[in-house]
C-alpha cells in the first residue's frame, strides 16, 4: 500500500551571504512518520526547519506540504520554549487554541491537554517557575493544540539533563503517535534519534540523489 | 561582595541634599503662608478662586496631554522603524534624536519660532501659526478656538522636545528584542492577526515603555517654562503663571493676590506631578523587560535593512528634529534691511554674531555669558555627581541587603526634584531662602543651587543601573589576583562606571547650561546672565535694531553647539545595549 506523502522537499538551496548552508536538499515525510535529522552542530539543521515554516525563505528547489488546511498546517517547536512571560501556563496554551471559544471551553480544552503530558494543575503556574522539561512540555503541548500535519522539533530537548532528555524523547514518540501526527526532529544525539524515530536520517544523506531510508 | 562604604558619612549627604531639595520649597510656603494667611490645605481648596489659575490649569492639562499624546504618535512610528532594521547609521540617528531632549528649551522656543513666523518655512508653506491667518485663521473662525495655531506649534515644540524619550525607552528594547518571541507568535493561531499579535506580544513588549515614555512627556509639558513663555503668549500654564507672579510674591502687605496664586498654583501642581511621578516609577518598575533580549547587531542582522516606508518615516523623523535648530543657525546670518513700511530686505552677515559677542544689545556679550554659563555648570557638576553617585550607590548597597522598600523610597526621592519643576525650585530659592537671608541675593553663585537641585536626580537615572549591572565576580576576580585595594576598586568596579559617569558629567554641565527657568528668575537683575538669559533678553528687546534677531540667534547656536558636542560626547561613553531612559 502506498503510504501518503504529507511534506516532500527537492533540491532545496540556501545560503547565508558567501556561505552556502544548504544545497541540493531531497527529503520526503510520510503521513503520521517520525523522521530524526542526525547532524553536527551548525550543519543546517535548524534553517531546514525555519525554511520548511517559512521563517527563512529558500533560493532554489521546492518545499511542498501536503494539507487541505491554508495555515497552522505546520507546528514548530523551538529549541528555547519560547512562553510569554506575561501569561501564566494557560495563557500561553490559549496562544495555540484556533477557534474561538468560551472561557468554560478554553479552560476545558487547556486542563485535558496537560493532563495529556503529566502535568494537571500547572494551569496558573508562572511560566518562569517551571523546569526546563515543564517548559518543553508546555510548549508542545501548545504547538500540538492546532492538530498540525507536521510538527518540527528543533533540538527541543538539547538544553534537558540526560534522564529527562530520554524521558521526554518516549513520551513525545508516544503523543506523536497518539495524535497521528508527521514529525521531523533535528538533533545531535544519536541515542535521542533512535528514541524517537521511525527512521532516522544523517545530514549528509539528506544530499545523495535518492535519499536513502 | 563589594565593601559597602561606611554609613554615617553618606546619610550625613544624602540628608543634606533631601534637605536642600526640599528646604526652599518649604520655606517659600511658609513664606507664603504669612503673607496670604492661608494654610497649604487652604490654599488647595482656594484655588479655584484665585485669579486665572483654573483656566492656567484646564491650559496645562490640556497642552500636557495633547503634547503626550503627539509624542506617541510622531514618536512610536520612529522608534519602531529605528529599533527593528539594520540602519547603518543607527548610532548617530539615535543621538540625533536624543539631541532636542538635552537642548536649552530656550534654544528650541527660538528655533520653533523662526519655524512658524511670517518668514518661516511653515508660513512659506501656507501654515501660519503665529498670526493665524489662511487656513488656521479659518479653523479659529468656525470652531472659536482662541489661538489654535500657538496651541499647535506649543505641542509641536514639545513633541520635538520629548521624542528622545520615546526613542530612548522604545528603540533600545525592539533593537535588543529576540526575533524568536515574534517567530513563535506568528506559528502560533492567535498570532496570526496584526490585533493578536499587538496583544500577545507588542503591547506586553513595549507598553509599559511607552507609557512611561509619555507619562515623562506629559511632566515636562506640564512644567515646561520657556515654550510656552514664547510660543503661546496669551496662553498661561502653572508654572508661567507662578513665574509672572513670582517677582511681587512673599512680599507683605504688597501684592498679596500674587502670593495666593504662586501658593495655590505650586501646591496644585506638585500634587499632579507627584502622581505623574509614581506613575512613571511604576510604569519604570514594570520596563524592566521579562522578554530575552539579544546582542543589538544580532537582532537587527535578522531583520535586515529598513524597507522605503520605514526609511521614510526616520528621514522625516529626522529633518523634525534638526530643522528648529538649523533654523536657529542660519537666522543667526540672516540680516534684515529696511524697515516693514519702505520694503525688507535680507541679508547674510555675521553682524548679528558680532553684535551678540559685544555684547551691545544685551547685558553682557555672549563671551562674558558663556563663561558665566560653564563656571554655574562646573560648580553644578562639582557637587551634582558627587552626590548622586553617592545617592545612586546608596539605593544600590540597599538593595544588595534585601531591603528593597528603603530602597524604593530612597530613590522615589530622589526623583522629587522633578516633581517641583525648574520655575518652582527658582521661587523656592527666591521666596523662600532669600526672603529669610536676603544678603545671599548677593552671592553670585546663587543659581548653582537650582542647578544641583534639578541635575542630581538625572545623575542618579544614570548611575543607578550601571551601578546595578557590575557583577560582583568581577571585583571578586580583582581580590583573588591579589591587586591592591584601590587597584581591585578601578578594575572591578569603576571601570564599568566609568562611562556612565562620563555620561551623566556631560547631561549635567548640558542641563545646568541650558537650564532657564530658574536662572532667569534668579539673575535676571544680576550682572551674571548665563547665555540663556542671554537669549531671552534679546529676544525680549524690541526687534527695530535689524541685529536683535541675528544676535539672539547667535546666543542660541552657540548654546546649541556646546550642548551638541556635550551630548555627543556623552552618547560616546553610553554603554552598548543601554537600556536607555534618563
Amino acid at each position: 500500500m502506498e503510504t501518503k506523502e504529507v511534506l516532500k522537499i527537492e533540491n532545496m538551496c540556501k545560503s547565508f551571504g558567501d556561505a552556502n548552508i544548504i544545497d541540493g536538499l531531497q527529503l520526503s515525510l510520510a503521513a503520521n512518520e517520525i523522521v530524526a535529522i542526525l547532524g553536527p552542530s551548525g550543519c543546517g539543521k535548524s534553517t531546514l526547519l525555519r525554511s520548511i515554516v517559512g521563517l527563512e525563505t529558500i533560493d532554489q528547489g521546492t518545499i511542498e506540504i501536503s494539507s487541505s488546511r491554508k495555515t497552522d498546517a505546520v507546528g514548530y517547536l523551538f529549541q528555547k520554549p519560547i512562553l510569554y512571560p506575561h501569561l501564566n501556563v494557560a495563557g500561553n496554551i490559549a496562544l495555540g487554541l484556533t477557534q474561538k471559544k468560551s472561557k468554560q471551553e478554553k479552560r476545558a480544552v487547556i486542563a485535558e491537554e496537560l493532563a495529556f503530558v503529566d502535568m494537571n494543575g500547572f494551569e496558573k503556574r508562572r511560566v518562569e517557575s517551571l523546569s526546563g522539561g515543564e517548559a518543553q512540555r508546555v510548549a508542545l503541548v501548545r504547538a500540538m493544540l492546532g492538530q498540525p500535519d507536521v510538527l518540527l522539533l528543533d533540538e527541543p530537548f538539547s538544553a534537558l539533563d540526560l534522564d529527562t532528555r530520554r524521558d521526554l524523547a518516549v513520551e513525545t514518540r508516544r503523543w506523536l503517535k497518539d495524535r497521528k501526527t508527521a514529525a521531523i526532529h533535528v538533533t545531535h544525539d544519536p541515542e535521542e534519534a533512535e528514541l524517537i524515530a521511525d527512521r532516522v536520517i544523517l545530514w549528509a544523506d539528506l544530499f545523495t540523489a535518492d535519499e536513502e531510508e | 561582595m563589594r565593601q559597602i562604604p561606611r554609613w554615617t558619612p553618606r546619610f550625613v549627604v544624602i540628608f543634606a541634599y533631601l534637605t536642600l531639595a526640599s528646604l526652599p520649597f518649604i520655606l517659600a510656603l511658609v513664606r507664603l503662608q504669612v503673607v496670604t494667611g492661608h494654610t497649604p490645605i487652604e490654599a488647595f481648596w482656594r484655588f479655584g478662586g484665585v485669579y486665572g489659575a483654573s483656566e492656567a490649569l484646564t491650559f496645562t492639562l490640556i497642552e500636557a496631554s495633547a503634547s503626550a499624546l503627539l509624542t506617541i504618535i510622531i514618536g512610536l512610528p520612529i522608534a519602531w522603524h529605528l529599533g527593528r532594521h539594520e540602519w547603518r547609521a543607527a548610532a548617530w540617528y539615535r543621538a540625533i534624536f536624543s539631541v532636542p531632549f538635552v537642548m536649552p528649551a530656550i534654544v528650541a522656543a527660538m528655533g520653533f519660532l523662526l519655524l512658524i513666523d511670517n518668514e518661516g518655512m511653515l508660513f512659506a508653506l501656507g501654515l501660519d501659526f503665529r498670526t493665524e491667518t489662511g487656513l488656521i485663521g479659518e479653523v479659529a473662525e468656525r470652531t472659536g478656538w482662541q489661538h489654535p495655531g500657538h496651541f499647535l506649534a506649543l505641542v509641536f515644540a514639545h513633541a520635538w522636545f520629548n521624542l528622545s524619550l520615546m526613542i530612548r525607552f522604545v528603540e533600545p528594547t525592539l533593537a535588543r528584542l529576540d526575533p524568536a518571541w515574534e517567530e513563535q507568535l506568528g506559528l502560533l493561531a492567535q498570532g496570526q492577526t496584526r490585533l493578536g499579535r499587538i496583544r500577545h506580544l507588542w503591547w506586553p513588549v513595549l507598553g509599559p515603555a511607552v507609557l512611561c515614555a509619555a507619562s515623562l512627556s506629559f511632566l515636562f509639558s506640564f512644567t515646561s517654562f520657556a515654550l510656552v513663555k514664547w510660543l503661546t503668549p496669551f496662553n498661561n500654564t502653572l508654572e508661567s503663571l507662578m513665574a509672572k507672579s513670582g517677582g511681587s510674591a512673599g512680599i507683605e502687605n504688597y501684592r498679596v493676590d500674587t502670593s495666593e496664586i504662586v501658593m495655590s498654583a505650586s501646591i496644585v501642581q506638585c500634587l499632579i506631578l507627584l502622581a505623574a511621578l509614581y506613575l512613571t516609577a511604576t510604569l519604570q518598575q514594570r520596563h524592566s523587560s521579562r522578554f530575552s533580549l539579544i546582542s543589538e547587531s544580532g537582532a537587527r542582522a535578522t531583520r535586515g535593512p529598513p524597507h522605503w516606508k520605514g526609511r521614510l518615516i526616520v528621514y522625516s523623523g529626522l529633518i523634525f528634529a534638526i530643522a528648529p535648530m538649523a533654523a536657529a543657525l542660519l537666522a543667526s546670518f540672516r540680516v534684515r534691511h529696511g524697515t516693514i513700511g519702505t520694503g525688507m530686505s535680507y541679508q547674510w552677515s555675521s553682524a548679528g554674531w558680532s553684535a551678540a559677542w559685544s555684547g551691545d544689545l544685551s547685558t553682557m556679550g555672549i563671551g562674558e555669558a558663556l563663561g558665566h554659563s560653564l563656571l554655574y555648570a562646573v560648580c553644578t557638576l562639582c557637587i551634582a555627581l558627587p552626590t548622586g553617585w553617592l545617592l545612586a550607590s546608596t539605593i544600590h548597597a540597599l538593595e544588595l541587603q534585601n531591603r528593597p522598600k528603603l530602597a524604593k523610597a530612597l530613590d522615589v526621592a530622589t526623583l522629587l526634584p522633578l516633581a517641583v519643576s525648574a520655575v518652582m525650585v527658582g521661587l523656592g530659592v527666591l521666596l523662600g531662602v532669600l526672603k529669610w537671608m536676603p544678603s545671599l541675593f548677593q552671592w553670585d553663585l546663587l543659581p548653582v543651587l537650582p542647578h544641583v537641585i534639578l541635575t542630581v536626580p538625572f545623575v542618579v537615572r544614570v548611575m543607578l543601573p550601571a551601578m546595578r549591572s557590575v557583577e560582583p565576580k568581577w571585583s571578586e576576580q580583582a581580590t583573588v589576583l591579589n591587586l591592591s585595594p584601590l587597584r581591585s576598586w578601578y578594575h572591578g568596579y569603576f571601570s564599568f562606571v566609568r562611562g556612565p559617569a562620563v555620561v551623566a558629567s556631560s547631561l549635567t554641565v548640558a542641563f545646568s547650561m541650558g537650564e532657564f527657568g530658574a536662572s532667569w528668575l534668579l539673575v535676571r537683575a544680576g550682572s551674571w546672565d548665563t547665555l540663556s538669559v542671554v537669549v531671552d533678553q534679546l529676544m525680549s528687546r524690541p526687534k527695530f535694531d535689524p541685529l536683535v534677531q541675528p544676535a539672539a540667534m547667535a546666543a542660541a547656536s552657540v548654546l546649541m553647539m556646546v550642548t551638541f558636542v556635550l551630548f555627543f560626547l556623552a552618547e560616546r561613553f553610553r554603554p552598548e545595549g543601554d537600556g536607555g531612559g534618563f
